[in-house]
């Protein structure tokens, strides 16, 4: 018999059994569990209240405005009211109004712990792994029996592995690695599956950049995504303030993998996906873009203050090419002000940024700066289809923040290699 | 599942493979009401799919039908639509457990593909049978869980709650 994954680790302390084999359904106990004003009290609340039911644990639940925050039309005000007055109804403890995008929220505030088992509406909700949780997406509808119940039924997935080996380059994000496997693994790949990444370079990326791959496994269609803590892991929980109470599982050395990729990524370049679809990845060396009109630096995959600082770090002392638009949302208020602390939110901005609020904007495909027919744009967020930032008509590049930023200099997608010494 | 539920019978509209959630129901009508998301529903692969889908017809998907988001509206705007079933290969799972939450019957089907556009199906989903009545053939779904079943047998997630938790 083989050994077992994390996430059949995971799952068997979650449903309190002692092993759980691939293929078993089981009723886990929620750890902690977000919604957001998109899948949230605007389409759960009236069923939710018909219920009759108290919310499980409010200290696990987190309730975020952050895809239609701040509205630009009627039918986004009429979300916001709703999700707002459902907060005060239910005395929700934990509601954040535009404070951030909800994945980056429940890692900074310490709603996200090694071993645990989280919940999201939402798909990004795998953001979690990269501290060791597994995180699953669920809809509004089905989110009313966690908030009953504090449990949900899940299958136990088999593990894709995905290892990285090697020195990460100059220039080279965890954005880039995870298309790079997403290059191969294609969007149907993880169906059904966790996908496990491992290595040397990806545990020597801060636990930030972590996140990227983790997040962008909803991109695979997987169900989750999963890595080891190390130090820098607790560093990160310490600042969350989370100290103790958790437990770390790692996959053991015998466990069976669905399938096992290994990248080295020593001489990797920066990666873009190209338009419509994300596993459509060239290096960016072979990509001839056309003129773009507009440069993204945003959204919960890649608005954290490392891509910040990465972009900055391009931008300093240049300008944004004359007739493209470079906008920047920073993922978090706290994010925000750190960056504005160290003078990365000023090196951005004197080079021509734009600064938008610190919510899901335009990678939900509302808010500002909404692609035009026609237009061609370059991002740091997750989706390139058709569509996904305005327009069915526009074109959509995705690469890391460094990427975009050197885009906007050149107008076209660019190396950031070429201006990092 | 009530009586008038049990047996679907429509035309059958075909997509393809990793037909997104951002295609079934696009982020702009995010924060519409359930019902006006019915005149958007397949907008973003075929426009005029709202306009000329008929109250029982059957959406026919390949691999990972339902991908990207995890947005309910997309198999809300489906419902809403009057679209009695989805039938795929493949589901992505997000999309899946979205529509068994609201009372969408879904059903994986490996010969899905076998059915083509404007065939006449007629879908059990209790049964987990699809019957093309154009070519005459019959498919049988992959059975679901006990669990599963017994919550599309109530009709979705709320009505199942509301037996088993009140």
């Amino acid at each position: 018999m083989s050994g077992d994954t994390a996430t059949q680790k995971i799952l068997a302390r979650a449903s309190g059994r002692e092993r759980v084999d691939v293929g078993d359904i089981v009723w886990a106990k929620v750890d902690a569990h977000v919604m957001h004003d998109n899948q949230g009290p605007f389409r759960m609340g009236k069923d939710f209240a018909e219920l009759g039911l108290p919310i499980w644990n409010k200290d696990r639940f987190m309730l975020t405005a952050d895809h239609h925050n701040p509205p630009t039309g009627d039918s986004q005000s009429k979300v916001l009211n709703v999700t707002r007055a459902w907060a005060a109804e239910q005395e929700l403890s934990h509601f954040y109004d535009a404070e951030g995008i909800c994945h980056i929220l429940m890692a900074e505030k310490g709603f996200v712990r090694p071993g645990a088992l989280v919940t999201g509406t939402d798909s990004h909700t795998t953001n979690t792994g990269a501290l060791g949780a597994l995180g699953v997406a669920i809809g509004p509808t089905e989110s009313i029996g966690v908030l009953a119940k504090g449990e949900v039924w899940l299958r136990v997935p088999e593990t894709i592995r995905v290892h990285y080996t090697g020195r990460v380059p100059e220039g080279v994000y965890g954005k880039d690695m995870v298309l790079r496997a997403l290059k191969d693994l294609k969007v149907d790949g993880a169906e059904y599956k966790v996908l496990e990444f491992s290595g040397e370079p990806l545990m020597a990326l801060p636990v930030e950049d972590r996140m990227t791959l983790s997040n962008m496994a909803a991109e695979f269609s997987a169900k989750s995504a999963i890595m080891d803590v190390d130090e820098a892991t607790a560093e990160y929980l310490a600042n969350a303030g989370v100290e103790e109470g958790w437990e770390a599982f790692s996959s053991d050395a015998d466990a069976a993998y669905a399938a096992s990729y290994e990248y080295d990524v020593s001489d990797m370049s920066p990666q873009v996906a190209c338009p419509h679809r994300m596993d459509n990845v060239s290096p960016v060396e072979e990509v001839d873009s056309p003129p773009l009109h507009r440069a993204h630096i945003g959204s919960c995959t890649g608005a954290k203050l490392l891509d910040l600082q990465a972009a900055a770090a391009v931008l300093k002392g240049r300008r944004v090419a004359h007739g493209m638009q470079l906008l920047i949302a920073p993922a978090s208020k706290d994010i925000m002000r750190k960056a504005m602390d160290d003078g990365t939110l000023g090196a951005i901005i004197d080079a021509g940024g734009v600064l938008l609020p610190t919510t899901c904007g335009v990678c939900a495909g509302r808010g500002p700066g909404q692609l035009g027919a026609g237009e061609v744009c370059i991002s740091s967020a997750n989706r390139n289809y058709k569509g996904r930032m305005g327009s069915a008509e526009a074109s959509i590049y995705l690469a890391s923040a460094a990427t975009v930023a050197a885009s906007a200099v050149k107008g076209r997608v660019a190396d950031p290699r070429e201006f990092i010494s | 599942m009530s009586s008038e539920t049990q047996s679907i019978e429509g035309g059958a509209w075909v997509f393809g493979d990793n037909v997104d959630t951002g295609y079934i129901m696009p982020s702009k009508y995010a924060s519409l009401p359930d019902e006006e998301l019915a005149a958007h529903a397949m907008e973003g692969i075929d426009p005029d799919f709202p306009k000329n889908v008929q109250a029982g017809d059957v959406i026919i998907g390949g691999r990972n039908f339902g991908c990207g988001s995890s947005r309910e509206t997309a198999p809300r705007g489906i419902k809403h639509a009057g679209v009695g079933a989805v039938i795929a290969r493949t589901f992505a799972r997000n999309f899946f457990r979205n529509s068994l939450c609201i009372g969408l019957p879904v059903l994986i089907c490996a010969d899905a593909e076998s059915i083509a556009q404007g065939d006449r199906v007629r879908v059990d989903p209790i049964a987990g049978r699809v019957e093309n009545l154009t070519k005459g053939e019959t498919l049988q779904a992959e059975p679901l869980p006990d669990h599963i079943m017994d919550m599309v047998k109530a009709g979705g997630l709320v009505p199942y709650l509301k037996l088993t938790l009140t």
